[in-house]
């Protein structure tokens, strides 16, 4: 089963390592701007707990700085960005996701009403 | 000219392989949510033909937009700011498709039972041979097709929406009767119930039953069939529209 590790993470490039068996990387880019988007969620923390508890996301680790998961050997992962990859990432990788980055990527008008009418990431509440 | 409302639009044109798309089209959508656009509408179009090996060129994706989307694409005199090569947009968007298919703001809007019957018969026309015109007056909606050759009969698929007859579709003929242009009515299909595809079959059957007749009149044939469909749309004030996947 393949693992799609996520670094969600803030300007201060801190924010905590998560992981979906689901959601692959080309598909995060819209679940993260919709979850933004659709719920005002602003926060690394806020985020996360959507993340988690709507759309079956796991926790990897909390709370933790680029440079810690880039050097700690608890986490012997190769670096992707979400956005410049394309969603592109090898099975050894996670993704650094930059919240503040993806709300300026989806800033324009039509984008958010893009993201606030996905039906299939609406579906998933349910 | 159509202007959109937005005060800033985006100018671009459909490429692909190299070849660029003639018309510069302008939009309210940006250029983050312009290319999950356009796979969603060719998805939509592989999904319609999955299964009949049909294609579209840049241009006619282009048309597509112009047509489904009429209050967000209109077209620009401009030139353009951004340049996109549909396959590459749909071979980096494809993976998500599931989603994006999802996306409400992308459905265009819903066709009513006689705009969703004439599209599919246009497309049946098309996919037989034949090339097909749909135009419409106030009161009815046609559909000529022809054979693109000279001396061909040119068929004509009426529907008139006050007909005293309730909802009927008359399947027919062009005459040029001493240089008199007429419709003459071969069947009529007449329908109750709302099942478009039951309409649709009743309709295919007439038209099998006049297109395959060999036993053409001589004055039935028109030596230039397209300019004979231009004449007969002329002489009753019908306007040419473009529907769905022209």
């Amino acid at each position: 089963m393949n693992e799609y590790r996520y670094f969600i993470a803030d300007d201060n490039k801190t924010g905590t390592l998560i992981c979906s068996n689901e959601i692959k990387g080309e598909d995060m880019l819209l679940l993260v701007g919709y979850v933004i988007c659709f719920y005002n969620a602003a926060s690394v923390d806020d985020i996360v707990d959507k993340l988690v508890t709507m759309y079956g996301f796991s926790v990897m680790k909390e709370h933790i700085t680029a440079l810690d998961l880039n050097t700690n050997p608890d986490t012997p992962y190769t670096y992707y960005d979400l956005i410049d990859e394309g969603g592109y990432c090898e099975s050894d990788g996670y993704m650094y996701t930059d919240i503040d980055r993806i709300k300026k990527h989806f800033s324009g008008e039509k984008s958010q009403k893009m993201l606030r009418t996905i039906g299939r990431f609406n579906a998933k509440k349910g | 000219m159509r202007f959109l409302s937005n005060y800033r639009q985006l100018r671009f044109v459909i490429s692909r392989n190299g070849g660029t798309a003639k018309t510069v089209l302008k939009t309210s959508y940006d250029i983050v949510s312009l290319p999950y656009l356009l796979t969603y509408v060719m998805g939509q179009f592989f999904e319609e033909y999955a299964d009949e090996g049909v294609g579209f060129s840049s241009s006619e994706l282009t048309d597509m937009l112009l047509t489904m989307y009429p209050n967000d694409f209109a077209v620009s005199m401009d030139n353009t700011d951004l340049v996109i090569d549909d396959l590459e947009t749909w071979e980096r968007n494809c993976s998500s498709y599931d989603i994006i298919r999802t996306i409400g703001i992308f459905k265009p809007k819903e066709l009513n039972l006689s705009e969703k019957l004439f599209c599919k018969l246009k497309k049946h026309c098309k996919q037989n041979g034949f090339l097909a015109v749909y135009a419409e007056t106030n009161e009815e909606s046609l559909i000529i097709f022809y054979r693109p050759k000279s001396n061909q009969r040119v068929f004509g698929i009426r529907r008139n929406c006050y007909s005293k007859n309730g909802n009927s579709i008359e399947i027919g003929l062009l005459i040029n009767e001493n240089t008199f242009l007429w419709f003459k009515t071969a069947a009529i299909v007449s329908y109750k119930n709302n099942n478009l595809k039951s309409i649709f079959n009743d309709v295919i059957q007439e038209i099998n039953k006049i297109t395959i007749d060999e036993k053409a009149l001589p004055q039935d044939k028109f030596r230039n069939p397209y300019v004979a469909c231009l004449e007969y749309l002329s002489k009753y004030g019908y306007s040419i529209k473009t529907i769905e996947w022209e």
